[in-house]
């Protein structure tokens, strides 16, 4: 894993993961929930991203169990992915962070003004 | 959207991936109410995503660097030999006939061969970056040397396609290469034949000096040829072979499929536009020029080529190492 910044989909896949294991359809509702509708993940790209997680050591799976003759598996975050959503969440708060202290600044020059 | 028609676009996506996710996929797919379009271009392009994907991590595996590194050195031994040679056909005709004057000065032919020895010394010193941009440079001059002629003879640019194609291999193996820069030259197996496999190409340029009739024959794009041509052109071949047949057995599988695009252009660009061929050389004003179906179809043939070739190459060995061998379990 490199240290590049995360994809929004990666973000919210461990995010939806860090709660508790889940399988797929529950991800991508999770998500949904999340982002209140904004992003809405397709069975491809989220097979695309857990199977690059995977790959990682970011997630590994949990259980399997069969869902009306379908199988339905479980994943959950690995400790590596545990820290690496850590680092990403501690990179997006601090982007944040910067972004909110200029915004205030700037409102605090224009006197209050937020047009 | 049915189960049947989610099935075959999973088909899509590499067999091992299939395996792993296609049940799972189904249940989402099937649970999910956007059906239409949006999943279609979804599923396309994630398994698209998907092979490539597949295709880079497969590119650090330690057989395909060395394969890579085989590539470089036997392809760009060749495109110097070929360099050479040409620049032996516009030095030998004066030799000959004195009489005519100063032999033309062909920068580009020199341009070449320095820029494919340069590549030479980045494969054996496993120099990533700038063998890349070397290779991309004799790249272009190959490109641009049937260019120069297109507007009066288009026909030329399938003369030399098999050469463009082997120049595009060279330049894509040094993207598999890792590591450090060697200090230490080193060369791969098959060094030596592949060098003579060179040595003999332009040996056949110099064998336009010795006595004996010269014809020009209308294969491999037009070339002027002796008697000594099939005794030297048999001579290539066979030392290629040699070199192949030296590499490790994992290695060689691989450089057979890198090489399968210029072996299916060469015969392609030649038959299959033979009528056009025939036009161009008979008619040097060149009213028709290749058409935009022309030239997808000239290249989609490489590029399809080494992608079935890989891919059988990876189902040859899933097949011959499924009990048990290395490298053979699900790919992602």
């Amino acid at each position: 894993m490199t240290d590049a910044p995360m994809r929004e989909p990666t973000f919210l896949v461990l995010t939806a993961l860090a709660g508790e294991p889940q399988h797929g359809y529950a991800v991508l509702e999770d998500v949904a929930q999340m982002t209140e509708g904004r992003v809405r993940l397709r069975a491809g790209t989220l097979y695309a991203a857990l199977d690059r997680l995977r790959t990682d050591g970011l997630i590994e799976v949990d259980r399997e169990e069969v869902v009306q003759s379908r199988l339905r598996r479980y994943y959950r975050l690995t400790a590596a992915g545990e820290r690496s959503l850590a680092v990403e969440t501690e990179r997006l708060r601090s982007q944040a962070t910067i972004a909110e202290r200029r915004l205030h600044a700037r409102r605090t020059d224009l006197g209050g003004a937020t047009a | 959207m049915t189960e049947i028609h989610y099935r075959r676009l999973i088909r899509l996506y590499p067999e091992p991936y299939r395996r792993e996710y296609a049940e799972e996929m189904l249940g989402v797919l099937m649970a999910d109410d956007r059906p239409g379009f949006g999943a279609v271009a979804d599923l396309v392009r994630s398994a698209l995503a998907v092979r490539v994907r597949g295709g880079v991590r497969a590119l650090r595996e330690p057989a395909w660097r060395r394969a890579a590194a085989a590539i470089q050195f036997f392809g760009a031994v060749l495109l110097l030999a070929v360099a050479l040679r040409s620049t032996l056909m516009q030095v030998i005709p004066v030799l000959l006939h004195p009489e005519v004057g100063l032999p033309r000065f062909a920068p580009d032919a020199w341009f070449r061969s320095g820029v494919w020895l340069a590549v030479i010394v980045c494969a054996l010193l496993r120099a990533r970056a700038p063998g890349l941009v070397l290779a991309a440079v004799g790249l272009g001059a190959e490109i641009a040397v049937p260019f120069r002629q297109y507007a009066d003879t288009p026909a030329r640019i399938l003369d030399v396609f098999g050469i463009i194609v082997a120049a595009a291999l060279v330049a894509l193996s040094f993207l598999a290469t890792e590591g450090p820069t060697r200090l230490r030259p080193r060369a791969p197996r098959g060094w030596l034949p592949a060098t003579l496999a060179g040595a003999a190409v332009v040996l056949d340029g110099f064998a336009l000096l010795l006595p004996g009739p010269i014809w020009y024959a209308e294969v491999f794009g037009g070339r002027l040829l002796t008697v000594w041509s099939p005794i030297l052109f048999g001579a290539v071949a066979l030392l290629l072979a040699v070199a192949v047949w030296q590499l490790e057995p994992a290695v060689r599988r691989r450089v057979v499929a890198g090489t399968v695009p210029v072996l299916v252009t060469v015969p392609s660009a030649g038959l299959g536009f033979g009528g056009f061929r025939e036009y161009n050389v008979r008619h040097p004003e060149a009213l028709h020029m290749l058409n935009p179906v022309q030239w997808l179809i000239l290249l989609v043939i490489p590029v399809a080529a080494l992608a079935i070739a890989i891919e059988l190459n990876r189902r040859l060995e899933q097949t011959r190492f499924r009990a048990g061998g290395p490298g053979t379990s699900k790919g992602p």
